[in-house]
C-alpha cells in the first residue's frame, strides 16, 4: 500500500509494521499515559524492569511442599525453586532457579501440623512440646530448613510452606 | 515413576533430591548443580514411604533401605520419652511431695512403668527387623 498524507484529516496512512524506526519517537511524543498495560505483553515486564522499591517487596522463590516432597519438589506449588532434598526426619534444603545476591534475604516458614506441636508450653501436663522452625546453611543458591522441637530432636511435619524475600 | 537422587550426606544417611517442574535439565546437571559426587539415579520407588526411622535410612547400591541398628537407637530415644512422659506426674507427686497425694501410690506406677518399659527395652533389643522394631514400640 502506497504512502498517503492526508492534509485535511491530519492523517498518514499505509505505514507498514516497522516503518518507524526505533529512536524516531520518544517519550516526548507521546501523550501522557498514551501507553497502558494492556498494550505490554505479560512477558515483557520482568523483575529487573520494577522499580527497586517494588522488586524488593515481590517474593523471589516460594514453594509448598508435602512432608517428604512428594513425587516432585514443591509438589503442591512453587517458583522459582529447582529441588527439594529430604535430609531426615524434619531435615530439608531447596535450591533456586535463580540464584539470590547475597545470603542476606529473608526466609519465612510455616508448617502444616496439628496445633499441639505450636504450644509453646512446658509440657509438665503431657499436653505437648514447643516447636521452632529453623533456617540454616543460607546460601546464594540453596536454603535449609529444619523442624525442631525444644528438646533438641528433629521432627516431620505434614507440610512445608515457605517464602523468599530479598536481592 | 518419577526418578530421584539417592546419596549419602555428611552424617552418614540417606539424603534424596528431587527436581521440580521448573527444572527442565536432566537429574544428572541437578546433581551437578548440587555439587554431588557420589550419587544414584534411581526410581522413587526405590526409597522407603514411612518414616517412623527416617534418620535410620542408608543409601544402598541403587536403593535406599532402614538400617535396623540405627532404627533401634532410634527406637530407644522415643522409648526414653515415653517412660518420661508417663514418668511424670509421678515423680512430681514425690518430689514436690503435695499434701493430700498418695506417694507411695506414686511409687507402685512408677516402678509398673519402669516394668513396661524394661520389657519394650528388651523387645526392641531382640527385633531383627523394622517390623519388629515397630511392634516391640507398640506401634
Amino acid at each position: 500500500m502506497a504512502l498517503t498524507l492526508n492534509g485535511s484529516a491530519n492523517t498518514i496512512g499505509g505505514l507498514a509494521v516497522g516503518g518507524v524506526p526505533d529512536g524516531t519517537i520518544d517519550t516526548d511524543a507521546l501523550a501522557a499515559n498514551a501507553v497502558v498495560t494492556g498494550k505490554i505483553t505479560d512477558a515483557t515486564i520482568a523483575t529487573a524492569d520494577l522499580s527497586a522499591g517494588v522488586a524488593k517487596g515481590v517474593a523471589k522463590a516460594w514453594f509448598i511442599a508435602d512432608n517428604d516432597g512428594g513425587s516432585q519438589a514443591g509438589n503442591r506449588n512453587s517458583w522459582n525453586i529447582d529441588s527439594w532434598t529430604d535430609h531426615g526426619t524434619g531435615d530439608i534444603s531447596v535450591t533456586f532457579t535463580n540464584d539470590f545476591a547475597n545470603v542476606n534475604y529473608v526466609a519465612v516458614g510455616v508448617m502444616d501440623q496439628s496445633a499441639w506441636n505450636f504450644r509453646w508450653t512446658s509440657s509438665t501436663s503431657g499436653s505437648g512440646y514447643a516447636t521452632m522452625l529453623m533456617t540454616s546453611d543460607r546460601a546464594v543458591g540453596s536454603c535449609r530448613m529444619q523442624f525442631v522441637t525444644t528438646s533438641g530432636s528433629m521432627q516431620d511435619a505434614a507440610g512445608w510452606t515457605y517464602v523468599f524475600f530479598g536481592d | 515413576m518419577a526418578q530421584v537422587i539417592i546419596y549419602t550426606n555428611d552424617a552418614g544417611g540417606a539424603s534424596i533430591t528431587k527436581a521440580s517442574t521448573g527444572w527442565t535439565g536432566t537429574l544428572d546437571e541437578l546433581a551437578k548443580k548440587l555439587n554431588l559426587s557420589n550419587y544414584e539415579i534411581v526410581d522413587e520407588s526405590k526409597v522407603p514411604t514411612e518414616r517412623t526411622f527416617r534418620n535410620a535410612w542408608v543409601k544402598g547400591s541403587g536403593v535406599v533401605t532402614e538400617d535396623v541398628t540405627k532404627s533401634k537407637a532410634l527406637a530407644h530415644n522415643t522409648r526414653r520419652e515415653k517412660r518420661a512422659e508417663e514418668f511424670k506426674p509421678y515423680d512430681e507427686t514425690i518430689s514436690l511431695n503435695i499434701p493430700g497425694t498418695d506417694t507411695s501410690a506414686a511409687e507402685t506406677s512408677r516402678a509398673a512403668i519402669r516394668t513396661k518399659y524394661a520389657t519394650m527395652q528388651t523387645n526392641i533389643d531382640n527385633a531383627t527387623d523394622i517390623a519388629g522394631i515397630k511392634t516391640a514400640l507398640g506401634g
